[in-house]
């Protein structure tokens, strides 16, 4: 039993190591990918350009005006003299919104009456739309015109937890992470037996003593080793480049990721015993894990705000319980106690997974032989 | 001379033809080519958002009195913040955030009503799992805002109770009209839409034709095309066209599903939309078949083909704002095609943008499609001959 499975294991490793292209490609593009994904992914929206339209010219209009300058959530793009101008400008993208201040505008403050303004939001982009409208209001609920004695009935002071300095790498990195594993895992395993089919060589297979369980754990074996280094690469990297704090236990994280691996790999395999040809075979694995994998894990899109029923696929997405593990590990320092559900999900759904492909391997074996 | 010509190109078509029948013979290719594109502008059209809604909250009141529980109450009406539990223990707030089971907690001081009426100012607490910076962050400002909007309400309840009443003189508040524009509802899957019939066009295009390639050469069959009377350019040609059809057919797809299911407004021109495809096709064609001229197996042109695609995605600002990146990624981004491409999308879908508006952006399209599919045709055929 166990020397079956070893041997095809042998065989599928000396498969990685005849193509050492290949091997470098795996173990250098997922680091280069880190380096851009790490810098480029920050969602924070700041310096939103905007534009004037100052039809008052006064001191309250300047006031307004600087309130919105002095933050680093703003930027004073430009003062225009028309509407067309504006009009002209936020069409081509280059302003995201404009202070429109009417003649007149001062007039009312010495009443002691609010003075009106209005406020054009380039809606297109609807989650930059809305905080921009959320920034708006804020910052003019703090331009105090005209003299006050007015004092807060209570403050507010905020902490922030296991990311006090709220860095985005921290959030993104372990994330990168796990896509990144999920996707290379997927489209090494996906076409082990996709291959086989398509040069022929599932009859030898069928010849050779090993049963279909034992060839099946033999050709996972070598990936699940290749790719726990390629995830011990970006991890490191993420420590050393990125300074990603680490708060767990290392050890702890290297167990509960061979869940992670396993139930990728047999992703793969899946999508392998379904493909008849490599092509298909990597084009579904990389379709079928990258972009759930993206979307639907919590990387970077709450998952609390997506419709029921994506909510309900995301259980699914073993991603989704890595990033629990992994963020939950290096940033909270989380022990056992806190992970057995995402443990157990990883685990079922492998099982599950690997079940499957197993029986659907099992019968085109026998009509490969 | 003449009939020279229309046997040529009655080579052509035989070979476009193979290709074809070649690319539609198996069921799994189909199901990625006409499925795919559906199931993944219905899943991206609602799950790519950073609106932070619903973040699990724990409450500490350590005072328990009418004005605390006034308090909780305000925060409940809202759907930003979802009550997960209320304790009156400080510590009982670790375990909460330590497994995940709230985001954040609001801790109310046992003296809160005390100070006030003492006119002191008492400080509420509020915690945030910083381990999504991101959400941590929107869900500080709305807290903030919520906060805000209660001291307000109180001025409000007791505006002659001089115990409340904290001021004299009320600040002049600045009213705000404020006008959205393209998109008045905030309707995310109106931007994320035209981006996504971008993503797949890149996506399928690419992807497919540098594998295709790649394997007719692993499988040994290029080398019968090469000894057949076909001119390289006209193999290339016929190996490239049935994708560039499959690319229309995609984005077509990807419209119809946008214009009567998701209901976005298309305020442009569909020939103008049609053509700033056609130029995004010459780049992602010519990348495909850039990227078979520097692999040998499936696997290699892969792995490469996917290391484009991550990174033309990543810089085209459809999931991460370009404008947030540091200078030299922005400076990068400028060689993404793929940014001009879903500007022009959005532009022509949501503000009814003309060629005038694009011409930038059109222009990079033009000079990048055709710079590119050259040089990888020179290559292949270099390659094939």
């Amino acid at each position: 039993m166990i020397s079956g499975t070893f041997t095809i294991a042998k065989k599928e490793f000396i498969h990685i190591i005849r193509d050492p292209r290949s091997l470098i490609l795996i173990m250098v593009l997922p680091l280069l990918m880190m380096v851009l994904y790490g810098y480029a992914i920050n969602m924070d929206v700041k310096n939103v350009k905007l534009g004037v339209l100052d039809n008052d010219h006064s001191w309250a209009s300047r006031e307004v005006i600087r309130g919105f300058g002095g933050t680093d959530f703003f930027e004073i793009f430009g003062y225009y003299d028309s509407r067309n101008a504006i009009r002209q400008a936020v069409e081509s993208g280059a302003i995201k919104g404009v202070l429109v201040f009417p003649a007149g505008f001062t007039e009312s403050v010495g009443r002691g009456v609010s003075p009106e303004m209005q406020v054009i939001i380039d809606g297109s982009d609807a989650n930059t739309g809305k905080i921009i409208q959320t920034g708006v209001s804020v910052i003019l609920s703090n331009v105090i015109l005209g003299s006050t004695s007015a004092k807060p009935f209570f403050t507010m002071e905020t902490r922030v937890w296991y990311n006090p300095e709220l860095e985005g790498v921290n959030f993104i990195v372990p994330g990168l992470v796990a896509v990144f594993l999920m996707m290379i895992a997927t489209i090494l395993t996906s076409i082990t037996i996709a291959r086989e089919k398509e040069t022929g060589t599932m009859i030898q297979l069928r010849l050779s003593p090993a049963s279909a369980s034992q060839i099946i754990i033999g050709k996972v074996l070598p990936y699940t080793v290749l790719a726990f280094i390629v995830g011990t690469l970006m991890l490191t990297f993420a420590l050393l480049y990125y300074g990603v704090p680490f708060h767990g236990s290392p050890l702890l994280l290297a167990g509960l990721s061979v869940a992670y691996l396993l139930a990728s790999l047999s992703i793969g395999l899946l999508v392998s015993t379904v493909a008849e040809s490599q092509q298909i075979a990597m084009a579904g694995g990389m379709l079928g894990t990258m972009l759930p994998s993206i979307l639907l894990s919590g990387f970077i899109f709450p998952l609390r705000s997506m419709p029921v029923a994506l909510q309900w696929i995301s259980t699914v997405i073993p991603a989704k319980y890595f990033l629990e593990i992994l963020r939950g590990i290096m940033l909270k320092g989380n022990s056992m106690i806190y992970l057995w559900p995402p443990l157990w999900s990883l685990l079922i759904f492998t099982a599950i997974v690997m079940v499957i492909s197993i029986a659907r391997f099992r019968r085109q074996f026998k009509i490969a032989g | 001379m003449p009939q020279k010509k229309t046997s040529r190109r009655a080579r052509l078509l035989p070979l476009i033809k193979k290709e074809f029948i070649q690319i539609f013979r198996t069921k799994p290719m189909l199901a990625f080519i006409f499925v795919m594109p559906i199931v993944q502008t219905l899943v991206m059209g609602y799950a790519v958002t950073t609106e932070v809604t619903r973040v699990p909250m724990v409450i500490c009141d350590q005072e328990r009195s009418q004005q605390s529980r006034q308090l909780i109450r305000s925060i409940r009406q809202t759907e930003y913040f979802d009550l997960v539990g209320i304790t009156s223990e400080y510590t009982e707030i670790e375990r909460y955030m330590d497994s995940g089971e709230a985001a954040s907690a609001l801790v109310i001081p046992p003296d809160f009503t005390r100070q006030m009426r003492k006119n002191k100012v008492p400080v509420l607490q509020a915690i945030m799992d910083g381990s999504n910076s991101n959400t941590a962050q929107i869900a500080i400002g709305y807290l903030q805002g919520l906060m805000g909007k209660y001291g307000e309400q109180l001025r409000v309840w007791y505006p002659n109770d001089i115990m409340y009443y904290a001021g004299l003189n009320p600040p002049i508040r600045i009213a705000a009209n404020m006008r959205v524009w393209y998109n008045p509802n905030f309707e995310n899957t109106y931007f994320m839409v035209p981006g996504i019939i971008g993503l797949i066009l890149a996506f399928s295009t690419l992807i497919l034709t540098a594998v295709s390639i790649v394997r007719e050469r692993e499988v040994g069959t290029l080398e019968q095309l090469m000894v057949s009377p076909l001119k390289s350019w006209q193999i290339m040609l016929g190996k490239i066209t049935p994708f560039a059809l499959l690319g229309f057919v995609e984005i077509s797809i990807v419209m119809v599903a946008g214009k009567y299911y998701f209901m976005i407004p298309m305020r442009g021109s569909f020939p103008l939309l049609f053509f700033v495809s056609f130029l995004m096709l010459l780049t992602t064609l010519g990348l495909g078949l850039f990227v078979s001229s520097i692999t040998k197996t499936q696997q290699q042109s892969m792995f490469v083909a996917w290391f484009f695609l991550i990174f033309i995605i990543l810089m085209s600002g459809f999931f991460f704002p370009v404008d947030n990146m540091p200078l030299w990624l922005r400076r990068l981004s400028l060689l993404d095609p793929l940014r001009y491409y879903i500007a022009c999308l959005r532009g022509i879908f949501l503000k009814g943008a003309g060629f005038q508006a694009l011409l930038p952006q059109i222009g990079a399209l033009a000079g990048y499609g055709v710079l590119i599919i050259t040089f990888a045709s020179l290559r292949f055929q270099k390659r094939i001959s």
